[in-house]
């Protein structure tokens, strides 16, 4: 009735100053951003002004001597910038280093589709014969076994096979934490993992129609250099429909060709859990 | 729960110091926040040990989730052990891949089938620890959880930490378990002990996590030269201390040492005396035995050279400790 309506009126008129405090705000805030924008701009100015009075004096000084003829100082700053440059290139590879006191100290970046991820340090004496003095490298990489067979004789072929140690065992670990981190809604208990993450053993739940199945997945990784695995076993119960058990060697398929984040990404894509 | 089992924990709580107290009770998750709620936690530790020893009376459990307790109290203080390390030997084919349920397994049967009464407990930690706490029992009497051994087991590296306590007659039967879980030949102790198991850690997988960086912005690390901070002083013997600080640093590295507490010489060496004074000289061997305590023993028999309190160059039994690494020596004739 009429108290109704005086509460409906309240609250419109309430609605109504709640909009026009939000539209104050907003309005503030632009005319804050525009003051802020012509006070950059202001700075800008000023720079370029500073910029154009120091290359005129340079121009002065510099006029007498013979332009094409640079001056020592500046050939070293080149260089040095495009030695700094292509550092930052090899970098990109995966593999730098660079000349230290008694040998050289060299750095194995690992990445796993796009995502950088840990970097490991290896400090080489490279007096008599190579050794390694220090390193940062995981106590489960054969680095001993990988040192034993290609240090003293070809050292790329060292870095290259402990490259590709560190980055498999980089991926499988990215996995592995991906899989815990975004589906653990759909692993029932917890994933048994190892240092090296080359054994993964899970149980998911795979749903059919109304009632969900729990599939045991055990994941071998056999080769230590690759980051998908070799043998994968998934097995359901034996109360699960005959569709399912096709399901289970689909899925072992599938974690034998994909990683294993992407592979539970298409489950739910699909629909099927 | 029974009468013994709570009093075991009981024990174990007053262990712990007071502050800890409720963060490792939450960790234990065995009683639940409600019941951690009613314990005052800042009256004094028998009380609160007594609360909880109530508590857990009214609540079913057997000794093995108590043991949880005992294990993350250990976890946290390790120091309070003494661990000895010892190395697996592969022969050759090396174990590609860790099975933790195949090693649990493995470990249970053995230790289960030679003693029978033994109370047994896995935990698993973020750095690929694999924690084993043992309470030794014969066929006869019940497991003595009082006198608990400790292993610390890195997978797909060949070092496991023991922690013995007082039963050294049970160390081949878990040694012989160990070999046979991780699937390996044999297993020797590296003669290596201490009570900091993150310096034993450290010294035995050699790997250095401080600041071996390659930045590309960082120049290298120059040792710099103590800048004089009043020039009314002068070093005297500036260039004596140069040449010690540069010596130590070949001999020792520029990381931290591993927190070590004692270095012990076994001698088995003749006595060597002037013969005509004809005391033991070259009869018999001297049975001696030297050992080097410290709370921190590297650090100490660096800045003796550094001080310049001995002699430089410092013997090499010394100085080669963490390379070895060992601190257990036996010295012998030459």
């Amino acid at each position: 009735g009429l108290l109704g309506h005086l509460e409906m009126l309240e609250m419109r008129a309430h609605e109504a100053a709640m909009k026009q405090q939000e539209k104050e705000q907003q309005e503030e805030k632009l005319a804050r951003l525009k003051a802020r924008v012509e006070e950059l701009r202001l700075q800008r100015d000023e720079l370029r002004a500073k910029v154009d009075l120091q290359e005129k004096q340079l121009e002065k000084e510099g006029a007498t001597t013979d332009p094409a003829q640079a001056s020592p100082k500046a050939v070293l700053q080149w260089k040095i910038k495009s030695l700094q440059a292509m550092l930052r290139v090899f970098y990109l590879t995966g593999i730098s280093g660079k000349l230290t006191r008694h040998g050289t100290c060299f750095c194995i970046s690992t990445a796993y589709e796009g995502t950088y991820l840990d970097s490991y340090y290896l400090d080489l004496l490279t007096k008599s014969e190579v050794q390694i003095y220090r390193h940062s490298v995981p106590p489960f990489i054969p680095l001993e076994q990988i040192a034993k067979q290609y240090l003293q004789t070809d050292i790329r072929r060292f870095l290259s096979v402990l490259s590709d140690h560190l980055n498999a065992y980089a991926g499988r670990r990215y996995q592995a934490d991906q899989l815990q981190e975004h589906f653990s809604d759909q692993i029932k208990g917890t994933l048994q993992r190892n240092s090296l993450c080359n054994l993964l053993v899970f149980n998911y739940n795979v749903s059919s129609g109304s009632k969900t199945f729990p599939f045991n997945a055990r994941l071998l990784y056999g080769d230590l250099c690759r980051s998908l695995p070799t043998e994968v076993i998934v097995s359901c119960t034996s109360d699960a429909p005959a569709s399912l058990t096709e399901a289970a060697t689909a899925h072992s398929d599938l974690f034998r060709r994909v990683p294993l984040h992407k592979a539970f990404l298409s489950f739910s894509s699909a629909g099927e859990t | 729960m029974d009468g013994t089992v709570a009093e075991y924990i009981r024990k174990t709580v007053r262990k712990i110091p007071r502050n800890e107290i409720k963060t490792m009770l939450q960790k234990w998750g065995f009683l639940s926040e409600k019941q951690l709620q009613t314990i005052n936690f800042h009256q004094i530790k028998d009380s609160i040990a007594w609360d909880v020893f109530q508590l857990c009376e009214e609540i079913p459990g057997d000794i093995k989730e108590a043991a949880v307790l005992d294990m993350i109290y250990n976890h946290a203080y390790p120091n309070k052990r003494i661990w000895k390390v010892y190395q697996l030997i592969t022969a050759g084919k090396e174990m590609v891949c860790f099975d933790l349920t195949n090693f649990k397994e493995k470990i249970k049967r053995k230790l289960h089938s030679a003693l029978g009464n033994v109370t047994i407990n896995f935990r698993e930690y973020e750095d690929n620890a694999v924690w084993i706490r043992i309470a030794w029992g014969t066929p006869n009497r019940e497991p003595n959880q009082y006198r608990t051994s400790y292993v610390v087991y890195y997978s797909h590296t060949p070092y496991v930490f023991i922690s013995l306590s007082v039963y050294r007659s049970n160390l081949p039967l878990l040694c012989q378990a160990l070999v046979a879980a991780s699937d390996s030949h044999d297993i020797c102790a590296m003669e290596l002990q201490g009570r900091c198991l993150n310096s034993l850690k450290h010294t035995v997988f050699k790997r250095s996590n401080q600041n071996i960086q390659t930045s590309y912005s960082e120049p290298l690390q120059e040792h710099s030269v103590e800048s004089e901070s009043d020039l009314r002083l002068v070093q005297e013997n500036r260039k004596t201390k140069a040449k010690i600080q540069r010596m130590n640093q070949q001999l020792f590295g520029d990381d931290p040492l591993p927190k070590l507490e004692y270095a012990q010489y076994k001698l088995e060496t003749m006595f060597r005396s002037d013969p005509k004074q004809n005391v033991l000289h070259q009869k018999e061997r001297f049975r001696c035995l030297v050992k080097f305590s410290s709370p921190d023993l590297l650090e100490s028999v660096k800045s003796l050279a550094a001080t310049s309190i001995v002699d430089t160059p410092l013997s090499p039994l010394l100085t080669s400790i963490p390379h070895k690494p060992r601190n257990h020596f036996r010295i012998k004739e030459k």
